[in-house]
């Protein structure tokens, strides 16, 4: 080979190189290596060297090209999958279980090939009003016997079957289709709540010194059918709730109530708390169900203004505060639930997080804990969850909501270093002006810096904001009734950078709502926004733009001095009657002229 | 120096040349283009003189259209012009409105860059090549503006010490003035600007 056919053959393999991977090897690389490498001067040996080295070269290349463009690709199939793009990030929604299970039911006749396609939709419905029906028989049996209170259980009935008269084909398709697609979180409703695990069919017992000695039966069947489906969907799962005011077992209260030493108490309350923490864990990890998240303390930040940081709930009466280090009674929880629940995320959810007297308590609560985390070398918890729920109205300081409470808040949040949620969101605002920026606000202000966004419900019926309000139906969630994604759906999605669906612009609301919508791709990197201007240059182009004003007006005002003056005809009116009597006059003459001359005629005549 | 030295300045000032042509036939494309937009914005555009005027006179115009507002209105203010482009032709497609102004003041905007990015071009080859004879010009980039006049005076005598000496030919020597000039120019006086003629005066 010589000289020439060396270069030839260096260049052939760059461009296999190159189709491979475009541009890898530019063409300012490819003519410094030929240059540097080939020269009129070469021996053959010295050809033949320079082949091996550059075959190598080209096999190693070509080698780590095909691994990076294998793992593009797995990564794509990966991505396609969870049609997800931030996988960190967790995108979810609440569910009660006959939700999950009309999904399951319509999953299960769509694939079946044995019903004909004008006959899902019958089958599908017939079915899922069957197992609704017989699951409200059920259901007030199980509440008949957990809650003594006859009016309390009318309340949970409703409350349990909210909007499944709104389940329809066409709607759980819709709601299926954001199940698989979108969703990467599952969180359980009301059937995950310690009233509704814990059977209320024994007394529970305890030993002298607090510790539990009776067998408590559990049920988790509500959750399970919850976890399954998520799990044969490659969903996380989120456990609502460990500790909540409302949700107290009455076997357990009634237990602990007839107690007079507040040690006892408290050594049965936590008692208790293993004994479920316990049989959670080992329920999830019998199922094999992906654990992600544990709302643990649920609303425990006074709700009062002035009134102390912690809500006065019973538990906080009953476990109080830790004998021998003082520490507050939520420690306590959180050590027991971190114990079962090593790897999980712990999380504190609470509501009104919007408002300053309500942060300042969460924040502190905060601050407290991560105090006990120093302390003992423990990480007790590992996120914030804020529900926003919002409301326009604020009762207890009676003002509305304002834009500056929702920024202020958020900037308050997201000082504390500490992952936030949005757990439980829906919008319980009238659609009015006020609701387009108040919505605008928490977008830009809390959506912005949150790991995660969990909606209440699953659309706007199938929620406890389907309510009506002032003849209004409230319309709060993120879902249409027909179980379609609004805009502001897709909007919170992308403010999180989890998903951008098909590329397109799409809409956000203005202040009037009626305009059109303008969504912002966030992909600007190294260039400067068009928008950004310095004040010199502001100041500048409003003296220019006056400096136009000013010319616009000057260019008018000649355009008027050069019109040229047309002329006009004046309609004279008394040029106009002499003209006429003159005429009359004119023709009477020249009749008195020719009748003169006639009789001059006639006379000469002989007449 | 040698004949091919004189020869490479021969070369290089034809390349300037070609450089200095397309900006002047963009600086006339920019007057032709805004014209047509002092016409289509009825006024509220109006050709500044100097280049960097022109640019905020645009950028502001085009920020004060309704469809700018409003996206301010809706705090979305981080955009690159490719965008700004999609978002205003939503707009115009939704409200079927003609933005062709608008259009036509953003590509205008981008000429200028286009401009500037030209003649910064030029001037780094013009002060690259030049070094070949003046070794220390890239000083003038490190220079305050009270120290333009010495230097000046300073690369001036060296040409002509050059030239004296033969080491210049007349020709190359003529280049390398009207090279040292150019960049003295700019660095003094900044990027082009338009001529009087184009921009409105009062009639008195």
């Amino acid at each position: 080979m010589s000289a020439e056919e060396l270069s030839k053959y260096i260049n052939k393999k760059i461009d296999d190189i190159n189709l491979k991977y475009p541009n890898f090897i530019t063409n300012e690389q490819r003519n410094n290596y030929i240059n540097k490498n080939v020269n009129i001067e070469m021996t053959p040996e010295q050809i033949d060297k320079k082949i091996s080295e550059i075959d190598n070269m080209y096999n190693k290349i070509v080698s780590q090209i095909n691994i990076s463009n294998q793992l593009t690709q797995d990564l794509d199939i990966k991505f396609q999958n969870k049609k997800i793009k931030n996988v960190d990030k967790t995108f979810g929604e609440v569910y009660k279980s006959y939700v999950i299970h009309a999904l399951k039911l319509y999953e299960e006749i769509v694939n079946d090939k044995t019903i004909s396609n004008n006959s899902k939709k019958q089958i599908f419905e017939l079915r899922l009003n069957k197992y609704i029906s017989n699951k409200k028989i059920d259901t007030n049996e199980y509440l008949l016997q957990q809650i003594k209170d006859p009016i309390k259980v009318e309340y949970a009935k409703t409350e349990l079957f909210m909007g499944s008269e709104s389940l329809n084909f066409e709607s759980v398709s819709n709601l299926y289709k954001t199940f698989t697609e979108d969703l990467n979180q599952i969180v359980n409703d009301f059937e995950g709540k310690m009233n509704f695990t814990v059977m209320n069919n024994r007394p529970l017992e305890f030993d002298n010194k607090g510790k539990l000695i009776s067998k408590i039966d559990y049920n988790f069947n509500g959750i399970k059918e919850i976890y399954d489906f998520a799990k044969e969907h490659g969903k996380k799962i989120k456990f609502h709730t460990f500790l909540w005011h409302n949700a107290i077992p009455e076997n357990l209260k009634q237990s602990i109530n007839k107690v007079y030493d507040p040690q006892l108490k408290r050594e049965m309350a936590l008692s208790f708390l293993k004994d479920y923490a316990i049989n959670l864990s080992n329920f999830i990890n019998q199922n094999g169900y992906d654990l992600n998240q544990i709302d643990v303390l649920n609303e425990i930040a006074s709700d009062e203004i002035n009134m102390g940081i912690l809500r006065d709930s019973w538990w906080k009466d009953v476990i109080g505060k830790n004998p021998t280090n003082g520490d507050e009674y939520f420690i306590d929880v959180l050590k027991i639930v971190r114990e079962q629940f090593p790897n999980v995320n712990l999380i504190y959810n609470d509501y009104n997080e919007y408002l300053p007297y309500k942060c300042e308590n969460i924040c502190k609560i905060i601050n407290y804990i991560k105090k006990i985390e120093t302390r003992d070398g423990i990480k007790l918890l590992d996120g914030l969850g804020l529900q926003a729920h919002y409301f326009d109205y604020i009762k207890k300081l009676d003002m509305p909501l304002s834009v500056n409470m929702i920024k202020e808040t958020s900037i308050k949040y997201a000082q504390l270093d500490m992952p936030l949620y949005i757990t439980e969101f829906d919008f319980n605002i009238i659609a009015n002006q006020n609701a387009n920026q108040l919505k605008q606000a928490f977008i830009n202000n809390y959506v912005n810096i949150v790991d995660g966004f969990n909606m209440w419900g699953n659309s706007d019926n199938l929620t406890w904001g389907h309510t009506m309000l002032n003849g209004q139906f409230l319309n709060s969630h993120a879902i249409d009734a027909n179980g379609k994604p609004k805009e502001i759906y897709y909007h919170i999605m992308e403010q999180m950078g989890i998903m951008n669906k098909n590329n397109q612009l799409i809409y956000m609301y203005d202040n009037d709502g009626n305009k059109p919508k303008f969504k912002s791709d966030k992909k600007i990197i190294n260039n400067i926004s068009f928008f950004q201007r310095s004040q010199n240059e502001i100041q500048i182009y409003q003296q220019i733009k006056n400096k136009n004003q000013i010319i616009k007006q000057q260019k008018n005002h000649q355009k008027l001095m050069n019109t040229p003056k047309a002329k006009k005809l004046k309609y004279d009116n008394s040029t106009h009657n002499n003209g006429f009597i003159s005429t009359i006059i004119l023709s009477l003459i020249i009749s008195f002229i020719c009748g003169a001359i006639f009789i001059v005629c006639y006379i000469a005549v002989g007449g | 120096m040698e004949n091919n030295f004189n020869l490479k300045i021969m070369e290089f000032y034809i390349k300037i040349n070609k450089m200095n042509d397309k900006i002047v036939s963009k600086i006339f494309d920019f007057i032709i283009k805004a014209n047509k937009l002092v016409d289509l914005s009825d006024g509220d555009y109006q050709i500044e003189k100097t280049l960097i005027l022109n640019k905020i006179s645009l950028k502001g115009y085009i920020l004060d259209s309704d469809c700018c507002i409003q996206l301010n209105n809706n705090n979305i203010t981080v955009y690159s012009i490719k965008e700004l482009k999609t978002f205003l032709l939503q707009y115009e497609k939704t409200f079927k409105i003609d933005y062709s102004k608008y259009f036509l003041a953003l590509s205008l905007y981008e000429l200028i860059e286009d401009i500037e990015n030209q003649v910064d071009s030029k001037i780094n080859l013009e002060i690259s090549e030049l070094s070949r004879v003046i070794s220390s010009i890239s000083d003038i980039k490190i220079s305050k503006n009270d120290e333009y006049e010495t230097l000046y005076y300073k690369f001036k005598t060296q040409l002509d010490n050059y030239l004296k000496n033969n080491k210049l030919d007349g020709k190359a020597y003529n280049i390398c003035i009207q090279t040292l000039n150019d960049i003295f120019n700019f660095y003094i006086s900044g990027y082009p600007t338009i001529s009087d003629k184009y921009i409105y005066h009062k009639e008195s």
